[in-house]
């Protein structure tokens, strides 16, 4: 795909996150925020606080590789290296298999509120600039260093699509909490 | 916890839930294998679960048929012997240690005539029940066991952290075996 088609597109995507979590959360109480359908689940701030945590991470990076202009970056395909296709297999919200995150990854029972929402929201709009810049960045360039092992780079093209598949992953999981948590109980016959 | 997840309910005052907490009051603790309810009882309860998980099974010769799972935060009786008022065809067993709450079907019932809010209460509940019971109708006619898998992964993604695989399978009218593959791909 092309550098402009495939920007485009993740511009779109992440456009409609940030347009569900408004939607879907902005007006929901802290209960609700807060509630788990299982002891040992995420609530839907535990769930954007996960991601907060990615973005605090690999928005700056994304800002430091976008840095480096190109001319003729525009109609330059974007491919995928061998660990990018691995990890964009890992975060996509189609495939139902659970992966254990790392532990400072896991925001279990920490103490949040609403501020969390507020932080994920802002980092659609960083994310979102930053997408509009990348259109003269080579993003073909292994540049974006892998959080959990720094000496190994991820590709910036395929580096953005993960971390927006990765919201989108778990977007739909905290919209499933909130699906539950509306009807706190299920009845078994 | 049942008072928790009561006020969650949008409709419930903090009166209602306060009505109906009280009923809740037999506690009941049940054994890994143990029974909540045997062949041929009469179900006079509706249980909440507070801790483990449960089978409800048909029990037939040749094999016991998995008709549901329940686990914290789900209501379980033998429905059809809790509106009949006859024997229940139906078992339900413990598979794991596990606490439970209980309302007696009368209490439940008087409940539901005094506060109009429970009867709504429990059409909701049972409109839920309902359209379980017609998604895993489909699935039950589905000939691609993968199909089967899939729909029900779509409806429980955490039920194979609570439910040993042998039950699921037959959940899905699928050997074990069969499950096994399948679920590696």
């Amino acid at each position: 795909m092309e550098t402009n088609t495939f920007l485009a597109q993740l511009q779109d995507r992440v456009q409609q996150i940030k347009a569900t979590a408004q939607a879907e959360f902005l007006s929901l109480e802290p209960a609700a925020l807060n509630f788990k359908p299982q002891p040992n689940s995420w609530s839907i701030l535990e769930c954007l606080e996960h991601l907060n945590r990615y973005s605090r991470f690999y928005l700056p990076a994304f800002e430091k590789a976008i840095a480096p202009a190109l001319a003729s970056g525009s109609a330059q395909l974007v491919k995928y290296s061998w660990f990018g296709k691995k990890s964009l297999e890992m975060v996509n919200p189609a495939g139902a298999k659970k992966h254990k995150t790392l532990a400072r990854m896991n925001p279990q029972n920490s103490q949040l509120t609403k501020a969390v929402l507020d932080e994920f929201l802002q980092h659609q709009d960083t994310l979102l600039h930053l997408l509009s810049k990348a259109t003269t960045a080579d993003l073909n360039k292994k540049t974006v260093p892998v959080e959990f092992f720094q000496l190994l780079k991820l590709r910036l093209g395929e580096a953005l699509e993960f971390v927006v598949l990765h919201e989108q992953r778990h977007l739909q999981q905290a919209l499933r909490v909130k699906a539950s948590a509306g009807q706190p109980l299920s009845l078994v016959v | 916890m049942l008072a928790t997840l009561l006020r969650q309910v949008p409709y419930f005052t903090e009166e209602d839930v306060a009505a109906f907490v009280p009923l809740w009051n037999k506690q009941v603790q049940v054994k890994r294998n143990d029974f909540l309810i045997r062949e041929g009882q009469v179900e006079q309860h509706l249980y909440f679960v507070l801790s483990g998980a449960f089978r409800l099974y048909y029990p037939t010769p040749q094999e016991d048929i998995c008709v549901g799972f329940a686990y914290p935060n789900t209501l379980i009786t033998a429905f059809p012997s809790l509106v009949t008022q006859t024997p229940s065809t139906y078992c339900i067993q413990a598979l794991k240690k596990s606490e439970l709450l209980a309302i007696s079907r009368a209490d439940f019932y008087a409940l539901q005539e005094e506060r109009p809010v429970f009867g709504r209460f429990w059409r909701h509940e049972l409109e839920k029940a309902l359209i379980g019971k017609m998604e895993r109708e489909i699935d039950l006619q589905l000939l691609d066991p993968q199909q089967r898998l899939d729909r029900l992964l779509a409806r429980s993604p955490h039920i194979f952290q609570l439910v040993p695989l042998k039950y699921i399978a037959s959940y899905l009218r699928m050997t074990p075996e069969t499950l096994s593959r399948i679920r590696k791909y």
